[in-house]
């Protein structure tokens, strides 16, 4: 047997194990092994010798879940995830989406816009879209029925605002591709601002439309007096400056992007601290939360890196770059075909899982098609995140479902994400057209 | 007994690693503030974060197996009856505890040869790294319990007749 048809029944065998339930690191993980113990000891030409890929497994197995682990750029990882949740239980993000609502309250469809906003920044500090759905499903969606938006749009907006949290930064998924592919996390991190902020911006500017076309759709909410908004500013301008001040550290070179991820945690502490929003219960969950998804997300890190061992010993990617090059199609062709299979994965599988999965392969392709990795991570994160709306499946659907129990049927819920999942296209199609729009900012660097 | 005896080392351990992430915490922070105001950032303040990060991912792995919380799709499993979605968990245990023995077995290895040699890294503090290889071993080797205690109660609960939602404590 050659070995890409190794790696190839390897990448069968990991989706086989995940859609029976098995965490997508011990899949990752067991299969790589064994991946690793056949194609080392399966020399093309001569019998297999069990004892030499043994032994080159366990000696991979032996060294890297330190070596590799063991990296200044991973430190950023826990950092921010630290903050995230510091500022989540400090009720920082609560505040946010409280700001945003007073801010945009005389505007036409400005609770569902203010969900926009709460969204995005709940799940850049959260780093799930899941469990941003979940959250806020239980915070906006309530809200705007009360106010009589339309069930569609008020579950349909916080479904797909979710998902820009993984494009601005911090983002944990950007972090991780960074070092996947060897490219700068910093750069990466950069790159997501305009983008995702262009995908909120798209977002808005639908609800604004439709809102005014059709004013049953999103009632305009009673306008809030100027004190009241400049005091809701009250307990969200620190978090602002924290942000800024992070990126800006990064973007200026004045500090990596770990250490600016340290500063940040170490901010949000202070900031909690001093407006006496952390006690020893929230203080103790935003560590306990921090730290079980540190490893929940280390494990999966750890299994990939031994299955990109195996997949990288197959030499699959080189074979699949060359196969890609020789057809008579336009770059542009491939990773539309990329795009589709992201897509189709991301319906029923979580982005960090496909990310680390398919990286190996796909990289390398990317690469001999002579497109840059930074621009592509963003095209890739923004792939991801629309397979997680996209119908039949789009599991952020089914878990917003979950939160809003019978207030809103299932097809009403995917009825409202298609206008969403129409601007996603149309943000999709400016960036590949335009890739000045992710890599102007990191580039000017 | 021995679900019980895990289960409070397994909290201990993410105590550690609290305690842990908090160090690196201030570690980089006084080392930033260092450099930019004092010109003297803590030495291998870089090295010291990358010999902690390994306590950090590893000890809290059998607690994080505990909570369930490790990433898996649902999608599929979620259209199963409950008894057959315990079969599925089991089995993804299973899987998992192959995995992480072997694991266990490797790294093991990897810690015995670094404490035989003293290996230290090779920073301006010569810190030691076999406490990090160490940390990494008994994280893992942690989790391989955990996994070998929810293979038996799985295995138990389906001889039972058992479904997800009850569960089973053999052990």
């Amino acid at each position: 047997m050659d070995p890409v048809t190794v790696s190839f029944i390897g990448l069968g065998l990991v989706l086989l194990l995940i859609f029976l339930r098995v965490p997508i690191a011990f899949a990752l993980g067991s299969v790589g092994f064994a991946g690793l113990i056949v194609v080392i000891g399966w020399r093309p030409g001569s019998a297999f010798d069990f004892d030499r890929g043994w032994n080159a497994a366990i000696s991979f197995a032996a060294f890297e879940p330190f070596s590799f682990i063991s990296s200044f750029a991973f430190v950023a990882v826990p950092m921010f995830l630290m903050m995230g949740y510091v500022l989540f239980h400090a009720g920082f993000t609560r505040d946010l989406y409280h700001t945003a609502r007073v801010w945009l309250s005389g505007v036409t469809g400005g609770l569902a816009i203010a969900s926009v906003v709460g969204c995005a920044m709940f799940a850049a500090v959260s780093g799930s879209s899941l469990a941003t759905a979940a959250a806020m499903g239980k915070l906006a969606v309530p809200e705007m029925l009360r106010y009589k938006y339309d069930k569609g749009l008020a579950t349909g907006v916080v479904a797909a605002s979710g998902t820009l949290g993984s494009l601005i930064p911090p983002s944990i998924l950007m972090i991780l591709y960074g070092i996947f592919t060897e490219q700068s996390v910093g750069k990466l991190l950069i790159a997501g601002i305009i983008p995702g902020l262009l995908s909120a911006l798209i977002y808005m500017g639908m609800i604004w439309v439709r809102g005014t076309l059709n004013p049953a759709l999103a009632p305009k909410p009673e306008a809030v007096d100027w004190g009241e908004r400049f005091r809701s500013l009250k307990g969200t301008w620190s978090i602002i400056l924290l942000f800024t001040l992070v990126m800006g550290g990064i973007y200026g070179g004045v500090v990596t992007p770990t250490e600016a991820a340290a500063v940040g945690a170490a901010g949000a502490w202070a900031i909690g601290a001093l407006a006496r929003r952390l006690d020893k219960a929230t203080a103790k969950e935003a560590m306990r939360e921090t730290v079980t998804q540190v490893a929940s997300v280390f494990a999966v890190v750890l299994g990939a890196k031994i299955f990109v061992a195996f997949i990288g010993l197959t030499g699959v990617a080189s074979t699949l770059s060359l196969w890609a090059l020789s057809l008579d199609v336009p770059p542009f062709v491939v990773l539309l075909a990329l795009s589709l299979v992201y897509i189709i994965l991301g319906t029923f599988m979580d982005p960090l899982g496909i990310m680390l999965l398919t990286l190996p392969v796909v990289t390398p392709i990317i690469e001999q098609l002579g497109y840059d990795l930074i621009w592509f991570g963003v095209i890739m994160i923004k792939l991801l995140e629309i397979g997680l709306i996209t119908p039949p499946v789009g599991l952020n659907v089914y878990v917003l479902k979950g939160v809003v129990g019978d207030a809103v049927r299932l097809e009403t819920i995917f009825k409202g994400i298609s206008w969403f999942l129409l601007m996603d296209i149309l943000t999709l199609f400016l960036l590949i057209a335009f890739p000045a729009i992710s890599l102007w900012l990191p580039y000017s660097l | 007994m021995l679900d019980r005896f895990a289960a409070a080392i397994d909290k201990l351990l993410v105590v550690v690693a609290s305690a842990t992430i908090l160090l690196m915490l201030c570690i980089t922070t006084i080392s930033v503030i260092g450099r930019y105001l004092f010109k003297t950032p803590i030495p291998d303040d870089v090295v010291m974060n990358e010999l902690l990060i390994v306590v950090l991912v590893f000890l809290p792995f059998a607690y994080v197996q505990r909570m369930k919380q490790h990433v898996f799709v649902t999608l599929f499993s979620d259209r199963m009856s409950p008894r057959n979605q315990l079969i599925c968990e089991t089995f993804g245990n299973v899987v998992g505890l192959v995995f992480f023995a072997l694991l266990s077995h490797a790294t093991f290895l990897d810690y015995s040869e670094a404490y035989a040699v003293l290996a230290y890294n090779e920073g301006l503090l010569k810190l030691p790294e076999y406490p990090s290889r160490f940390a990494v071993f008994f994280g893992i080797a942690m989790m391989t319990v955990r996994l070998a205690i929810d293979v038996i109660n799985g295995v138990h609960g389906i001889i039972k007749g058992n479904d997800i939602n009850s569960g089973s404590e053999a052990i």
